[in-house]
């Protein structure tokens, strides 16, 4: 019941054009964003990926405050990389104070890093919030099956990153649900020591591992009766297409990306 | 006033755009040893509900007291609570953990501090409140027995701490019909016995009918009937519009009116709708012969 509404990688099920983009070209943008994000070095750059990457979101219909959530687990990396920054960069300082000192360019530095890995993060939940784990694990396998002719496992990896994926949700509900009923039998989860809270967890973790192999093995069962026997001649039930949304989405964010590298390197 | 809701309402992961109401301003009232049954639709909020009852969830809004205590207020005692009011999950058995039965039904009663000759004790109660063998399984892992057993080491296991009231959530869910029927014995027994109050969540309206005395149905987080379970099953039609359907001897006596004969409605047991049938018999007989 709980479950229900949770989905891993934060996916909001919306119907949105970045939603209907092809998985395939979401994480090849995404990647080459990641790159184009480390080369630049200049704010006006930074501003017209500011401009792009809001445009986007707003194409998605999602919330810019559900966005900026993502943020949050970070926020003690963002500020660490801001102070180290601001006071460990050598310049023309104008501030001073013992040992501690804040230069010109450790200010515009720091600012330029946390915004730098700002953009990337949010652009990668970008493409967590609008691709369901199944399409974006399809989507790695596309793109990773040409190295199988290197015997590269492209299909298996893709199958466990599915299965695992799948489950993340159903275990966190499990957890939840073994939990409360430990709760309900009087278990006080954080009374004693350090050794004590570590045994108080015997009783989550003993059934919680004991479900899974259980699960495991249904799921075996479950998959050999449907004669799952590996990814050779398998066909799909969703194939992924390319429609000319998709080669207009890469066309334009390519000449924007490229703009963008050229900008700063000529 | 045992148990007491006022407009409670609770919502999973308010706030987001996954949001889902699961309970919508119910009242409700539960007095020392009764036994009621609440059911609903898949998805209604029946297990939501439920755990209000043991402070495991906490209302959003409105009030849950419980023995008189408000579960929401801050330093209510929430352990206390969970003693009075024994929940035993769906599917309880996945909680196992220990290696002996002994040491799973002590669990409970050791977490609040009891030990020795009186946990003993407890657990050889407990054990034999739900008919097992005290002597016989308590050596034995809870792993090794069979699936009618597991259950009733686990309401066991819930019963170990002498609640006061007694929350099942499909407590015959998977079981065989003899597991059932000695699962539904034994509360029947419990509930006379001790004046333990029982509070069961159940698809099965025919389980339904051998235990509780009340009915509460719910439909999308409210509740929509609440009252004596003869009155709630002789509406056939009405309840089967919120996907309850009443047990085969209440549809049986519907069917019967409907051709013509004049028995009661909201039979409950076999031998009940039997005795009703027999004596329309002889009515006929009679009045053939008059």
């Amino acid at each position: 019941m709980w479950g229900r509404g949770l989905v891993v990688g934060q996916y909001v099920p919306l119907d949105s054009p970045i939603h209907r983009l092809d998985p395939r070209v979401k994480i090849v943008f995404v990647g080459v964003s990641i790159i184009d994000l480390f080369i630049l070095q200049d704010w006006f750059s930074f501003l017209l990926w500011g401009i792009a990457l809001i445009s986007l979101v707003s194409l998605s219909h999602l919330s810019f405050g559900y966005l900026l959530r993502s943020l949050r687990p970070l926020l003690f990396l963002l500020l660490l990389t801001m102070v180290l920054h601001l006071f460990f960069t050598p310049g023309e300082y104008i501030w001073e104070y013992g040992f501690l000192h804040i230069s010109r360019e450790g200010i515009s530095k720091g600012f330029l890093i946390v915004v730098r890995l700002c953009l990337l993060i949010l652009v990668t939940s970008l493409l967590t919030l609008t691709t369901s784990p199944v399409e974006l694990t399809d989507g790695m396998e596309y793109l990773l099956s040409p190295f199988k002719k290197w015997g590269f496992p492209a299909h298996e990896l893709a199958m466990m990153m599915t299965i695992a994926l799948r489950f993340i949700p159903t275990l966190l509900e499990e957890a939840d649900r073994i939990l409360k009923a430990q709760m309900a039998r009087g278990m006080n989860l954080d009374s004693g020591g350090i050794i004590q809270r570590a045994k108080n967890l015997i009783p989550l973790l003993v059934p919680l591992f004991v479900n899974s192999f259980k699960r495991a093995d249904e799921l075996a069962i479950a998959m050999e009766s449907r004669c799952y026997r590996g990814g050779k001649g398998r066909t799909r039930l969703r194939v992924l297409e390319l429609t000319s949304s998709d080669y207009y989405f890469l066309a334009l964010s390519f000449s924007f990306i490229v703009f963008l590298s050229l900008r700063s390197f000529l | 006033m045992f148990i007491k809701l006022e407009k409670v309402s609770f919502t999973y992961l308010p706030g987001t755009p996954l949001a889902l109401k699961a309970l919508e301003g119910v009242d409700l009232e539960i007095e020392r040893g009764e036994s009621i049954g609440i059911v609903g639709r898949t998805g209604c909020g029946k297990s939501t509900l439920v755990q209000h009852f043991n402070a495991l969830l906490i209302p959003q809004s409105g009030k849950v007291l419980v023995d008189g205590v408000d579960t929401s207020e801050k330093g209510a005692p929430r352990q206390e609570i969970r003693r009075k009011v024994g929940l035993v999950f769906q599917y309880p058995e996945d909680q196992f953990f220990e290696e002996t039965v002994f040491k799973e039904v002590a669990f409970a009663p050791r977490n609040l501090g009891v030990e020795g000759k009186t946990l003993e004790d407890r657990v050889r109660w407990s054990l034999e409140a739900v008919g097992l063998n005290f002597e016989a399984v308590k050596d034995k892992s809870p792993f090794e027995l069979s699936g009618g057993q597991m259950r009733r080491v686990a309401i066991a296991s819930i019963l170990s701490m002498e609640p006061e009231a007694l929350v099942l959530d499909e407590p015959t869910a998977g079981l065989d019909p003899e597991g059932k029927r000695i699962i539904l014995n034994q509360l029947v027994k419990l509930q006379k016995e001790r004046g333990l109050t029982l509070i069961i969540v159940s698809h099965s309206m025919e389980d339904l009918a051998r235990v509780a005395k009340r009915i509460v149905i719910m439909d999308k987080g409210k509740i929509k009937f609440d009252d004596d379970i003869r009155q709630v099953f002789s509406k056939v039609e009405w309840i089967e519009s919120l996907g309850i359907f009443p047990p085969v001897t209440a549809q049986v006596a519907w069917l019967l009116r409907e051709k013509g004969f004049d028995v009661s409605l909201g039979v409950l047991t076999p031998q009940e709708l039997a005795e009703e049938i027999q004596l329309k018999i002889l009515e006929r007989k009679k009045a053939n012969v008059g």
